[in-house]
């Protein structure tokens, strides 16, 4: 096991893993702690004569792809018993030198040189560089000859190198086929290297049945944490002296959390900083939490975007702003003049670049694109003008609204008396359940004025019974035209598409909203159409 | 089915409905096939006089073999119809066995008109149909489709208007029964087929539906004498060449038909890759397959395990240790030759 966080704070940057120190990274490490033992558990257990099983990190940006690499090689480091069998080698996060897979063996010999130095181990480092100025420059021999050069000293020091190469998509785009398939054959043979890479996206070559790289990795994707995961890491980041105090927080405030996971899509990058921002203001509200989080980000995101060419961050903008995943079409009709083939392009070429992803649509047979860093998504809107800012912060509220929401509901099974009694003194909640008894007696001529009201307050949460007795009696097109006329279609926006959704018969309808507002959509769809789940369960 | 339900004290009625535009084509099909099938004209006597009566013209048929019927056009929308056909099958005597062929592609006829306002007309027919089998206990339905009315039912979320049906999947024979079947064809139309060419044929196969040996015996029929193994090869190869592209590539077809876009293309990618895999694909190359077009892994693995049992379920792959494959060789190869892109493209 690796060492448990201790109980300073820890140091998060949101840059560059590879410019924490050692102890400041262990720290702050503490999202994939089970994918780091287990893979701590196979260097263990492998059997030193034969090659081992190489492994694949698969992971969108600040999923701990390149911490987690960094975190192995310390942890190898850190213990006798994997230190005196394998020697981590570490490269830069972006071998952009490669061109043929002599560099990329050559990177390895470099890297070994560096270990060696820091290891102190100066004449043996200076030996193996003057050995490289003499490998010869034409490919094949120069791919023969590093190989040979890292193999030699595998076996001069007696240990075993494990390769933790970030971004393999880049290294791998530049070797032909030939060379994949002469890599491939060098890991799979060779028991002095072990593979351990890191990838923001699916490569082809892993499932294309003619490429080397089919099924060859043990591939594990690295997935947004969910609630309880969130929870846990908050707690190990409170670490011995702050964990009652995070306990705490997490028990007053879960909803407040959860809203905040929601929007961060889980990152644990983002999850991470969120803890500062939560120990520092412990009785704020979700929106402050959410400003003082994406003022953080503020420098890092304003690079990322300003580093685009025009037209793709015309495209950027387009996205960002429109916030729902949209088709090709749909986005060439928000850029004209820009023709579809142009924009096609630029898609093709965000995508490539990890900025937009493809998501499943509904209905139609086009593909959908979305934003691909969710958070990057919500920092721009909150960036652009006043009326689009405004719509995200109504999600915010009512997210905020609908996790309270939950655990009052909680709380008041303790005291059905007391939840009762409040029932009937809120006039609001009262007027709701009236509207509800009059739908469902057949009174929608009486109970739709009712909602019109009802929808043009200021209420940041609507009640669910109403709206799943709307679903009940099929006044779904009504209800619908009702929060479209009173601007309730965005102050309750998930309400509004989990009813869209039930009008359409499938909850595949959310899959054209933001992932944002598709969970808590899907959640109340769950509530108001619960017929339309049933049916899942018989296939 | 039929003969077999006449034993066993039925009344049996058969109707394909493939053909069928509307639900007032199928209900008075199934209205008509009633009617002819009631052996004491006890239901023609019953509703003559009525108005349901008055709607249907009762012609001689020639040759004086029964009745032919003829709906008379009306304003009437089907469901007064429906109604009054509810109300005929409780007058029914004895026991009935209905049996209604090519029901799901009935189904998709309908949604496949505008799907969005069909869904729908599609669930109001399907609720109906579930009320008439529910209501009449002397009445008993066999439904059937190539395409699985589950799996229709499930992408309309409707899945309950069916779930008082028994499904039964009709895969392929056991050994034993494909090798009867094979000498069986094989004696009625005089051909020398030893038992060593049957078990090849039934090993190649592969997954021995009824459809396919009958399709391979039948491209044996022309060969003179004993049928040698070479003889099979070159009917297989026969087979899964362009001019029988109708045999299989109705598999394709049925799989827009049935999930609809994107759906389809998404369990096409899953074949494409399947097909290439002789031993199978495992489950995380399959959900890799996918990323290109669903890059969260999340929504990813929903639409993965969704679409691996409609496939596992409508017979074109099974699972066998962690691996997905083809379930037919033959459709494998006819998916590697004429569905699924080159190998350098394909995905």
């Amino acid at each position: 096991m690796a060492s448990p966080a201790n109980s300073a704070p820890p140091v998060v940057t949101i840059y560059n893993p590879a410019n924490l120190r050692k102890e400041e990274l262990i720290r702050g490490f503490v999202a994939r702690q089970p994918l780091l033992d287990r893979l701590l558990d196979d260097l263990r257990h492998a059997n030193p004569g034969t090659a081992p099983q190489h492994h694949l990190l698969v992971g969108q940006r600040g999923q701990g792809k390149t911490t987690l690499l960094r975190r192995l090689a310390f942890a190898v480091e850190d213990d006798p018993g994997l230190s005196a069998t394998w020697m981590p080698l570490v490269f830069p996060e972006e071998q952009y030198n490669v061109a043929s897979l002599g560099d990329f063996w050559l990177n390895c010999v470099d890297a070994l040189s560096d270990a060696l130095d820091r290891a102190g181990d100066h004449d043996a480092s200076q030996a193996l560089d003057e050995r490289v100025e003499r490998v010869p420059v034409d490919r094949a021999g120069r791919s023969a000859a590093a190989l040979q050069l890292l193999i030699e000293e595998a076996g001069r020091l007696n240990r075993r190198f494990i390769l933790l190469v970030d971004n393999l998509d880049i290294v791998l785009d530049r070797l032909d086929r030939e060379q994949e398939w002469t890599f491939r054959r060098v890991i799979s043979q060779e028991p002095a290297i072990q593979f351990i890479g890191a990838s923001s996206r699916v490569m082809e070559a892993l499932y294309q049945y003619d490429r080397a790289f089919y099924d060859f990795f043990q591939v594990h994707e690295l997935k947004g944490l969910d609630d309880s995961e969130t929870f846990a890491m908050l707690r190990r980041l409170g670490g011995d002296s702050g964990e009652a105090e995070v306990d705490k927080l997490i028990q007053e405030r879960p909803g407040r959390i959860r809203a905040l996971r929601l929007l961060a899509g889980g990152n644990p990058r983002t999850l991470v900083l969120l803890f500062r921002v939560l120990t520092e203001a412990r009785d704020g509200d979700v929106q402050r939490d959410i400003e003082q989080l994406l003022d953080l980000y503020t420098p890092l995101y304003k690079a990322r975007f300003e580093e685009l060419p025009a037209q793709a961050q015309q495209l950027v903008d387009a996205m960002a702003i429109h916030w729902d995943p949209l088709t090709a079409a749909d986005l060439t009709e928000l850029l004209r003049p820009l023709s579809v083939n142009q924009v096609s392009a630029q898609l093709k070429r965000l995508e490539d670049l990890g900025v937009v992803e493809k998501a499943p649509w509904f209905g139609e047979k086009k593909t959908a694109f979305q934003i691909t860093e969710r958070f990057f998504n919500i920092w721009y809107l909150m960036r652009a003008s006043r009326r689009v800012r405004r719509r995200l912060l109504w999600l915010v509220k009512f997210l905020e609204a609908w996790f309270d929401r939950e655990e009052r509901a909680t709380t008041a099974t303790l005291s059905i008396v007391q939840h009762a009694k409040q029932l009937v003194t809120d006039e609001r909640d009262t007027q709701f359940l009236l509207a509800q008894s009059l739908t469902l007696s057949s009174k929608w001529h009486e109970a739709s004025p009712l909602l019109e009201q009802l929808a043009r307050g200021d209420s940041e949460f609507p009640s669910m019974g109403l709206f799943r007795a709307i679903v009940e009696t099929g006044q779904i097109a009504d209800a619908v035209a009702i929060l479209e006329r009173t601007g309730a279609d965005q102050r309750w926006r998930p309400l509004y598409e989990a009813l869209r959704a039930a009008g359409a018969g499938s909850p595949d309808y959310l899959n054209r909203v933001a992932p944002e507002v598709r969970t808590v959509a899907m959640e109340i769809l769950r509530e108001i159409a619960p017929r339309l789940f049933s049916a899942y369960s018989v296939v | 089915m039929a003969e077999d339900a006449g034993v066993h004290g039925f009344n049996p009625v058969f109707i394909d409905v493939s053909d069928c535009s509307d639900e007032m084509r199928f209900v008075q099909r199934l209205y008509g096939a009633i009617l002819e099938n009631d052996p004491g004209d006890l239901l023609w006597n019953h509703i003559k006089d009525s108005w349901l009566g008055k709607t249907i013209g009762r012609v001689q048929k020639v040759g004086g073999a029964g009745f032919s019927l003829e709906f008379k056009a009306t304003d009437t929308g089907w469901a007064r119809l429906g109604e009054e056909l509810a109300g005929a099958l409780s007058k029914l005597d004895g026991r009935w066995l209905i049996q209604v062929d090519e029901l799901p592609v009935f189904v998709l006829k309908l949604l496949n008109q505008d799907e969005s306002a069909q869904r729908a007309r599609v669930r109001e027919f399907l609720y109906w149909l579930r009320r008439l089998r529910l209501e009449f206990g002397d009445v008993r339905w066999l439904l059937a489709g190539s395409i699985g009315l589950d799996t229709v039912t499930t992408r309309l979320n409707i899945a309950d208007s069916i779930n008082d049906l028994r499904i039964q999947t009709l895969g392929a024979f056991d050994a034993a029964t494909a090798d009867a079947l094979l000498a069986a064809l094989a004696s009625e139309y005089h051909k020398d087929l030893s038992a060593t060419v049957r078990r090849y044929i039934v090993k190649r196969t592969g997954w021995p539906a009824p459809f396919y040996l009958q399709l391979i015996f039948h491209e044996l029929r022309d060969i003179e004498g004993p049928v040698a193994r070479a003889h099979v090869d070159r009917a297989v190869e026969n087979l899964l060449g362009p001019h029988h592209r109708n045999y299989f590539d109705y598999w394709r077809q049925r799989l827009f038909e049935e999930l609809g876009k994107p759906e389809a293309d998404y369990a096409a990618t899953l074949l494409n890759t399947c097909c290439r895999a002789p031993e199978g694909v495992t489950r995380i190359v399959l959900s890799h397959s996918l990323a290109s077009v669903i890059a969260q892994p999340e929504a990813r693995e929903e639409k993965l395990r969704y679409l691996l049992d409609i496939l596992h379920n409508d017979g074109y792959l099974a699972e066998d240790s962690r691996r997905w494959r083809f379930r037919s060789p033959l459709l494998r190869e006819y998916w590697i030759r004429r569905v699924a892109p080159p190998e350098e493209s394909h995905g």
